[in-house]
C-alpha cells in the first residue's frame, strides 16, 4: 500500500484512540441507566484542567496524573449520581436534559471563572518526538495516547467481564428488580457506574492534554463526537463504541488530508446524519 | 422559609388558576403602553430579549413540546434566519425584510430535508436529539469555513442603514413592538393549536405514537407540519435578532449553547403548556441579564453558572416545568 495512505490511516487510528475513552465512558453510563450524560465532554474538560494544574504546580506529567484525576472524577461522578442524577432517573428524558444541560453550563462557567477563557497547554517537547517506522511518522505523544486508551479500554472490558462488581453492574442494568432480590444494592451500583463513566472522561482528558490544548469549551465538540460515536456504534454497545471511534477518526483523518482539516469534523457529522437515517439503531445497536 | 414559599406558590397558583386570562390581559396591556411612558433603554433591552426568547421557545414547543420530538438543534433555523438577513444586507445591500423571507424559505427547505427522512423512519428520543445537535453543529462549521462570505468565526457586523425599510430604527421602541407582536402571535397560535384537531393529534403522538397511528392519524404529516411551522417561526426570530443586534457570528446564532438555551428555557417553563415557554423566558432572561449587569464584566461566567444551577434545581423539584407546578389539575385549559 502507498505509504502516504498508510500514514493517513495511522493518523486516523491515533485520532480514534483519543475518542475511545470518551465513548466507552458514555456507554458505561448509558448501558447501566439508559441515560445520556450530555456533560461527558465537559467532565473531560475538568479532567484536563486538573491534569494541567498538577503539571504546573507539581510538575506531574499528564500520563501520571491519570490516577489522581480518575479518583477525583470518580468521586465527582459518585456524588453527582447520588445528589443530582438519582432524583431524575425515573423522569422522562426531557427533564434529564434540563439536569445535564444545567451541569454543562455549571462546569463550563466554573472553568471560565477559575481558569479564564485562555487556551492553555502543557509543553512537553518529548511528546512531539517522532517515531519513524520506514516511511511512517508517529509523534510519541499520540502513540502514548493510543496505547493508554487501548489499555484502559481493555481494563474496563475485563472489569465488566470478570470482576464481581462488573457483573453486579451488568446485572443491575439487565434486570434491576432481579438484582435487588439477590441482594445487589442497585443504587450503589449505578453510582459506581456513573463514577466510572465520568472517571473515563477524566482519563480521556489526561491523555489528550499533552497533544492538545484546554479551554472551557473544549468539551463541547468532544462531547458531540462522543454522542456521534456511540449512536453510530449502537447505544450501549462496547464494541460499537470502539469501532465507532476508529470510523470517525479515519473519516476525520482522510477528509482532513484530502480536502480541508477544517471540514474534517463537518464530514464526520454529515456522514453520521446519513448513517443515522439509513440505519437508525447504529451498527451494533440493540434490536 | 420553605413553608412560606410553599404557601406563596399555593396562593399564586390559586390566583392564576382563577384569573390567568385576566392577569395575562392586564399584563399585555401594561407591556403595550409601558414604552410610551418612557423606560430606560436597559429595561427595554431586557424586555426585548425576553419577548424574542419567549417567541422562539414557544415556537420550539410546537414540535418538541407537544409532539415530544425534542430538538437540541433549533439554532440551525435561528442561524439560517439571522445569516440570510446578514449576508444579503452585507453583500448585496438587500433589505432585511427580503432577507427574512429568504431565511424562512431556507429554513423550510432544511426542515423538509431533515424532517422527511427522520420522521419517515421514526427517529425518536435520543437518536433524534443527536441528529439535531449534529445538524446545528454542521451548519456552524460550514458557516465558519465559508469565511470569505461569512467572516468566519469572527462573524459579520451588519452595515448601518437607519432606515425603517431596512428594519433599522433610531430607538429600541420599534424593536420592542416587533418582538412583542411576534411573541403574542406565537402565544395565540399556541393556544389555537392546543384547542384544534391538529393540536390533539400532536398530543396523541406525544403520548403514544403507535396508538396514534392506529387511530388513523397521519403521524408523519402531522409531525412534519409542526416541524416546518416551528422552523419558520424560529427563523424569523433569528432574522429579528440579526437586525436588532446588528451582529451575527456562527457560534452565537448556530452554536450549541443557543440550542440548549432555547430547549431548556421551554422545558423550564413547561414545554407542553401554551404559556410555559413564555414563563421560562420571562424568568430566565431577566435573571441572566440582571446578574450580568450587577456583576458587570468582572466575573464573566457567573450568569450562565446561575442559569445552570436553576436548571438543575427545576429538574429536581418541578421536572415538568414551572407551569405544571402552578397549574396542577388544570391541564385542560393550560
Amino acid at each position: 500500500m502507498d505509504s502516504f495512505i498508510m500514514q493517513v490511516l495511522i493518523n486516523g487510528i491515533l485520532l480514534g484512540g483519543i475518542y475511545v475513552t470518551i465513548a466507552v465512558g458514555l456507554n458505561v453510563i448509558y448501558g447501566v441507566m439508559r441515560i445520556i450524560n450530555y456533560a461527558q465532554g465537559d467532565f473531560l474538560m475538568i479532567g484536563m484542567y486538573i491534569a494541567y494544574w498538577l503539571f504546573i504546580l507539581l510538575g506531574m506529567i499528564p500520563y501520571l496524573a491519570i490516577i489522581p484525576v480518575a479518583i477525583t472524577l470518580f468521586g465527582m461522578g459518585f456524588l453527582l449520581f447520588l445528589y443530582i442524577v438519582k432524583p431524575v432517573l425515573k423522569l422522562p428524558y426531557e427533564s434529564q436534559i434540563l439536569t445535564f444541560v444545567g451541569i454543562i453550563f455549571i462546569l463550563q462557567n466554573f472553568a471560565l471563572i477559575v481558569w479564564t477563557a485562555d487556551y492553555r497547554s502543557v509543553n512537553i517537547p518529548q511528546m512531539r518526538y517522532p517515531i519513524v517506522l520506514g516511511d511512517l511518522y508517529i509523534p510519541l505523544g499520540r502513540l502514548l495516547t493510543l496505547i493508554l486508551s487501548v489499555i484502559i479500554t481493555l481494563l474496563v472490558y475485563f472489569f465488566f467481564k470478570n470482576a464481581k462488581f462488573g457483573k453486579f453492574i451488568i446485572a443491575a442494568s439487565q434486570d434491576p428488580l432481579g438484582a435487588e432480590i439477590i441482594g445487589i444494592d442497585t443504587s450503589a451500583v449505578k453510582a459506581v457506574a456513573t463514577g466510572l463513566g465520568i472517571a473515563l472522561a477524566g482519563i480521556g482528558g489526561c491523555i489528550l492534554l499533552p497533544i492538545y490544548y484546554v479551554y472551557p469549551y473544549v468539551g463541547t465538540r468532544l462531547g458531540i463526537l462522543g454522542f456521534i460515536i456511540i449512536t453510530l456504534g449502537g447505544l450501549g454497545s462496547f464494541i460499537g463504541a470502539i469501532v465507532g471511534s476508529f470510523i470517525i477518526g479515519l473519516i476525520e483523518s482522510f477528509v482532513g488530508t484530502y480536502f480541508s482539516s477544517e471540514l474534517a469534523f463537518a464530514a464526520a457529522l454529515l456522514l453520521y446524519i446519513i448513517i443515522l437515517l439509513v440505519k437508525p439503531k447504529g451498527l451494533f445497536g440493540e434490536r | 422559609m420553605f413553608k412560606i414559599s410553599k404557601y406563596a406558590i399555593g396562593e399564586l397558583s390559586v390566583f392564576l388558576k382563577r384569573r390567568l386570562y385576566q392577569a395575562l390581559f392586564i399584563a399585555i396591556i401594561m407591556l403595550a403602553i409601558l414604552p410610551i411612558l418612557g423606560l430606560p433603554p436597559y429595561i427595554l433591552h431586557v424586555l426585548i430579549t425576553s419577548f424574542l426568547f419567549a417567541y422562539v421557545c414557544t415556537a420550539w414547543s410546537y414540535i418538541s413540546g407537544y409532539a415530544r420530538q425534542v430538538s437540541l438543534g433549533h439554532s440551525a433555523f435561528f442561524g439560517l434566519g439571522a445569516y440570510s438577513v446578514a449576508l444579503l444586507l452585507y453583500h448585496f445591500n438587500i433589505s432585511p425584510l427580503i432577507g427574512l423571507l429568504v431565511g424562512v424559505f431556507a429554513s423550510m427547505l432544511l426542515a423538509l430535508a431533515i424532517g422527511i427522512p427522520s420522521f419517515k423512519i421514526g427517529l425518536k428520543g435520543i437518536y433524534y436529539i443527536f441528529s439535531t445537535i449534529a445538524l446545528a453543529e454542521l451548519l456552524t462549521l460550514i458557516f465558519i469555513s465559508l469565511r470569505t462570505y461569512t467572516g468566519g468565526a469572527l462573524g459579520l457586523a451588519l452595515p448601518i442603514r437607519r432606515n425603517p425599510l431596512y428594519l433599522q430604527f433610531e430607538s429600541k421602541i420599534p424593536y420592542y413592538y416587533i418582538t412583542l407582536g411576534l411573541w403574542l402571535f406565537s402565544l395565540v397560535l399556541a393556544k389555537k393549536i392546543q384547542s384544534s384537531r391538529f393540536g390533539y393529534y400532536l398530543f396523541a403522538i406525544r403520548e403514544d405514537e403507535e396508538a396514534a397511528l392506529a387511530c388513523g392519524i397521519n403521524v408523519f404529516k402531522v409531525k412534519l407540519k409542526a416541524h416546518i411551522l416551528s422552523a419558520i417561526l424560529t427563523s424569523i426570530g433569528g432574522s429579528i435578532y440579526a437586525v436588532y443586534y446588528l451582529y451575527v457570528s456562527p457560534e452565537s446564532v448556530f452554536g450549541v449553547t443557543l440550542s440548549f438555551r432555547i430547549a431548556t428555557t421551554s422545558l423550564f417553563g413547561g414545554a407542553t403548556s401554551w404559556i410555559g415557554p413564555t414563563i421560562g423566558a420571562f424568568v430566565l432572561t431577566p435573571v441572566l441579564e440582571y446578574v450580568r449587569i450587577t456583576l458587570g464584566g468582572k466575573i464573566v461566567g457567573v450568569p450562565l453558572l446561575i442559569y445552570g444551577l436553576l436548571l438543575v434545581l427545576i429538574a429536581r423539584f418541578a421536572p415538568g416545568g414551572i407551569s405544571e407546578k402552578l397549574f396542577k389539575g388544570r391541564e385542560k385549559v393550560v
